[in-house]
């Protein structure tokens, strides 16, 4: 955030009376229970996991035993073709999927800003996929991508003549799944960037309007611009969860067909809870972490570097 | 324990009553919990309880269903059991658990604690798949083989005989799609998951095909018998006998299109026979047949079915390791192993599975009785990685993205990986 902005005074700059101090340690008291509590549950099992990645693990009736330092389960995942093919999978998805439901949800909440009224009502229907359960969701996107039964296969058949296999094979099937997860995420997006274009200040858009700036370019010079962090936040929630895709696969495909739509998180499902290998299985989680750390690290500065680019531009 | 030891069927339990301490495995009664998938038709596992309390009112059972899903139930199991847990007592387990879970000391090895001649009202090859290092970890409960299923109508109607291999089934299939009796001709279970290897399993056995070396060191999926029955599934998909979706078909979906009489053939579990005669969810009921699944040209006359099924096993962590003893005695039990016969649930007691009034009434427990076996190479702990190479490389293949020589060597390469501890 280069120049331009302009810095208030913060009231630690201003000086503390007793009275502030006295609330601040007040409000620590009344934040510590929460505070243990949430290093408890989120520090802790992210701390074991990565222990148990480096360790060798032994389950049994009397739980992990965790010994010595190793690499091993690294270098198996790192030589093991199956966890290759889903980071691929993974990272193709999350970018493909976050695209879509990016375009989609602005569109449809430049839609909704224009409807004047009924907009309450809209946005309650609109958000119904995204408030349904994935599981759920999942279930009723599997029964309509059914290949003898699903009311999409019947329709595919009534047009051209012969059914379309949703899932039997390996594109299709990825593409499938993304299109259940777009219907389902698109309303998030939506939302979030109409709460971002209620807020933009209307005088700047009048003030283009006047200037002479066709809609589009206000839209796109002006308004989109401003938008950007609410599009941020859009964007970096629906990564985070999007790589973390699991219960479409899980319920939709499997992870097949052949090994075509296994994600991170499925994977190291299969190798914690199928394979009973602990030690792996926590080392396929945390390269997950690993990886949609770095994924929004860069997409963070890709962003930030823009909003630099457009600040020297005015 | 006494009174558990001398109510087994088989008796002689006076000898190896003393082996067992009642102050280890504490006293035959109080309260146990059970962990199972709900089998049999709506509320049989709840029955069997009933009974049980009948003839053992000082213990009193507790049913606790499981997800309908045998993945998700072992992750809860392990969560639980891991977890130092006691609120379950005993589990329905699969038939290929036993290397895993003995491997993972998640069940209780049961020979300390229950009779020699226990194990005598089984056939000697189901007793042997609950084996891990030399020690039974579970008693089996019910077995489970793959049947064939057939529209005897269909069959009749056109004067045709049952197919007795494979290659016939196919060409009677396409006759029946040709003269429009049926949108398809066969459907088994070919999605990507556990039931496309049992499926798989099956035909290569028939063809004298497996996928690993008898001594479980090696990969052996990559041969000239396994090549011929990859392509032969491979041609009753791009022919239509099989359908385009079967990619996607577990025993759900497969089996609603052989009841809405979408299909000549089918291949499924026993619970076939029930649903495919149940006048609510079938517009078959009386026209099909049921057979052993068929041979391969060149191979035997009958093909083998995959061994299935579930098991008792107990929690080691049970504070009612006793009363869990009395209730695995009495479920497998003849009692209990005549209710589930009665109800369509296969006996795993081989005395009651060769009852000849029983297999009057269910034919599938006749077919069942003489059946010839084939078990997944599940006798060491990395069988899910095992497994996990047969399906998805069989899978992909079917789906379109390898070819069959392709698919099986990367298979074998997945195997062999597995077998040496180094598969993901």
């Amino acid at each position: 955030m280069s120049g331009g902005t302009v810095r208030r005074a913060t009231p630690r700059e201003s000086g503390r009376s007793a009275l502030d101090r006295k609330f601040a340690r007040l409000g620590w008291g009344f934040a510590t229970p929460a505070l243990v509590v949430v290093l408890a549950v989120t520090l802790f099992p992210i701390a074991f996991s990565v222990a148990m990645s480096l360790s060798h693990v032994t389950v049994s009736a009397n739980g992990f035993q965790l010994s010595g330092m190793t690499t091993d389960h690294y270098s198996l995942l790192l030589g093991s073709d199956r966890w290759r093919h889903a980071v691929v999978f993974t990272v193709l998805y999350t970018i493909g999927t976050v695209i879509a439901e990016l375009v989609l949800g602005t569109l449809i909440a430049l839609v909704l800003e224009q409807l004047s009224g009924g907009r309450g009502w809209m946005m309650a229907l609109l958000l119904l996929p995204w408030a349904m359960i994935t599981v759920v969701s999942a279930q009723l996107w599997a029964y309509m991508y059914n290949g003898v039964y699903g009311v999409l296969t019947a329709l595919s058949e009534w047009l051209t003549g012969t059914p379309f296999q949703f899932l039997g094979t390996p594109t299709p099937a990825v593409l499938s799944m993304a299109a259940a997860d777009i219907w389902k995420t698109t309303p998030f997006v939506a939302i979030i960037v109409l709460a971002g274009l209620m807020m933009l200040p209307s005088d700047v858009v009048e003030a283009a309007r006047v200037d002479g700036a066709s809609a589009w370019t206000a839209f796109w010079k002006v308004r989109l611009p401003l938008l950007r962090p609410a599009l941020v936040i859009a964007v970096l929630f629906r990564i985070l969860q999007a790589f973390g895709i699991f219960d479409l696969p899980f319920v939709l495909t499997g992870g097949g067909p052949g090994d075509a739509t296994e994600s991170l998180a499925l994977l190291g499902w299969h190798v914690m809870f199928t394979n009973l290998d602990f030690g792996p299985g926590a080392a396929v989680a945390a390269s997950t972490a690993a990886l949609v750390l770095v994924g929004c690290l860069i997409f963070l500065r890709a962003f930030t570097a823009r909003v630099g680019d457009e600040e020297t531009q005015t | 324990m006494s009174v558990l030891l001398t109510a087994t069927a088989c008796g002689s339990a006076g000898a190896n009553a003393a082996s067992v301490d009642p102050r280890n495995v504490g006293p035959a009664s109080g309260d146990i919990t059970w962990y199972a998938i709900n089998f049999g038709p709506e509320g049989f596992p709840e029955q069997l309880i009933a009974a049980f309390e009948k003839a053992h009112p000082e213990i009193s059972v507790d049913f606790q269903p499981a997800p309908n899903n045998t993945d998700t139930m072992r992750a809860t199991l392990t969560t639980e059991i891991t977890g130092g847990s006691s609120s379950i007592d005993v589990y329905n387990a699969d038939l290929v658990w036993p290397a895993q879970f003995g491997d993972a000391q998640l069940a209780m090895p049961l020979d300390e604690h229950l009779p020699d001649d226990f194990w005598d009202r089984y056939p000697d090859e189901r007793a042997d798949l609950t084996e891990y290092q030399g020690e039974h970890l579970a008693a089996p409960l019910y077995v489970d083989s793959g049947f064939l299923y057939y529209r005897e109508d269909l069959l009749e109607k056109h004067d045709l005989p049952v197919p007795g291999t494979w290659q016939e089934l196919a060409e009677t299939a396409k006759f029946l799609q040709d003269e429009n009796e049926v949108d398809y001709g066969y459907v088994g279970q070919w999605a990507n998951y556990e039931g496309l290897t049992v499926n798989w399993t099956e035909l290569s056995a028939a063809a004298g095909g497996r996928s690993v070396a008898p001594d479980n060191d090696e990969a052996a999926i990559d041969s000239p018998e396994n090549r011929r029955v990859l392509d032969f599934m491979r041609r009753l998909m791009d022919e239509g006998i099989v359908p385009s979706a079967s990619t996607s078909f577990q025993e759900q979906q497969s089996l609603q299109t052989f009841v809405e009489g979408e299909a000549a053939f089918h291949r499924n579990w026993s619970h076939g026979w029930g649903m495919a005669n149940d006048p609510l969810a079938s517009q078959v009921v009386e026209k099909v047949g049921v057979m052993p699944l068929p041979g391969f040209d060149g191979g035997e006359e009958v093909g083998p079915s995959a061994a299935g099924g579930w098991n008792l096993m107990v929690n080691p962590h049970s504070k009612a390791i006793g009363a869990s003893l009395v209730f695995i005695d009495w479920m497998t039990g003849p009692d209990a192993q005549r209710m589930m016969a009665e109800n369509s649930v296969l006996p795993a007691s081989e005395e009651v599975l060769n009852d000849r009034a029983l297999q009057r009434e269910n034919p599938v427990l006749e077919v069942a009785a003489d059946l010839d076996l084939v078990a997944r190479p599940a006798k060491t702990p990395r069988y899910p990685q095992i497994s996990h190479g047969i399906y998805t490389n069989i899978n992909g293949s079917l789906a379109g993205s390898a070819t069959s020589a392709s698919a099986l060597r990367s298979a074998a390469d997945d195997i062999q990986r597995a077998l040496e501890d180094r598969a993901l």
